[in-house]
């Protein structure tokens, strides 16, 4: 799911950049800014960089933000507890969140 | 970095969460001891945990939801082989069935083009799934039940039959037919939606 949506933002970004052949609707609900699709790209990459560092922290933000998967089913999947997911989560988030604002995560 | 170094990180970053942010400063002073540079890693980490971790959600949900919204919709016109779109039927979580003609002008023939989201499901599971609903359709030859006149995969999958055997033209047909018509249709249309509306996991 992460890779659908990553390079759904890939090629939608790099149509936005490609001209004005992508149509527009006037349905706001409907517009994706061109932050959205690099936002998305730049997740992508952090996650990747912490998945070298910690790929258990990098699952854990993968099965729930990506994946759906509630905590009691990540907390399954991944064999834990929901405590320690919970820790993990945390930390991966506060690191993410590092790594998109600041220049050397 | 080393596998030590970060767990330090994430054991001072667990106990500093759980602090006001008061208190912070001296937990850090204390934890970090003279290392300035573990100090000032979690002192970013920890701002970054102040500011709120609704980006991911925010930005994942932006782009699934238009991923949802019709961007693959065919259009009417649209060319599929040997036909040529009229309009959308329906649509699902797996993708849409759309009402086509001959568009070759061969003969007047209606049918039913379903398409699959290619990106709704893993490739390997999609051509599973549309093996087996081909491997039903030919084993129900009925003239209310759908036939399978051609299937291949483009861009998205496609997987076509009849028309004469939408649902609606189920509805239309007389009682006088007899139980077998329907019964037949029903089990075609409920092994279909048993097909169709599996929740499957989506890697």
């Amino acid at each position: 799911m992460r890779q659908v949506l990553v390079d759904l933002a890939r090629t939608r970004s790099a149509n936005k950049r490609g001209g004005d052949f992508t149509r527009v609707t006037l349905d706001e609900g409907l517009i994706m800014g061109r932050g959205d699709l690099e936002e998305l790209i730049e997740i992508d990459r952090a996650l990747s960089k912490l998945a070298a560092i910690d790929a258990r922290k990098s699952e854990a933000v993968e099965l729930i933000y990506f994946g759906g998967l509630s905590y009691e089913e990540a907390a399954e999947t991944m064999q834990i507890s929901e405590a320690t997911l919970d820790r993990e989560l945390r930390f991966a988030k506060a690191w993410l969140h590092r790594a998109l604002t600041s220049a050397s995560p | 970095m080393n596998g030590d170094r970060w767990r330090k990180i994430q054991e001072i970053f667990d106990a500093a969460v759980q602090l006001d942010s008061s208190e912070q400063g001296r937990f850090l002073q204390q934890a970090c001891g003279g290392d300035p540079e573990l100090r000032k890693e979690l002192e970013t980490l920890l701002r970054s945990d102040a500011s709120g971790g609704g980006f991911l959600a925010n930005a994942v949900g932006k782009v699934a939801q238009h991923l949802l919204q019709s961007e693959d919709h065919l259009p009417a016109q649209t060319r599929v082989g040997a036909y040529r779109v009229l309009r959308l039927l329906g649509q699902g979580g797996m993708g849409a069935v759309y009402l086509a003609e001959r568009a070759d002008g061969q003969f007047e023939r209606q049918v039913a083009i379903k398409v699959v989201r290619s990106e709704a499901v893993h490739r390997s599971q999609l051509l599973t799934r549309l093996q087996a609903e081909r491997r039903i359709l030919a084993n129900l030859d009925h003239p209310h039940i759908a036939r399978l006149l051609d299937g291949g995969a483009t861009k998205t999958a496609i997987l076509t039959w009849s028309w004469s055997t939408w649902m609606e033209s189920v509805w239309t047909s007389t009682a006088g037919r007899g139980v077998c018509r329907w019964t037949s249709a029903f089990i075609f249309s409920a092994r279909f939606a048993a097909l169709s509306n599996t929740p499957m996991p989506i890697s």
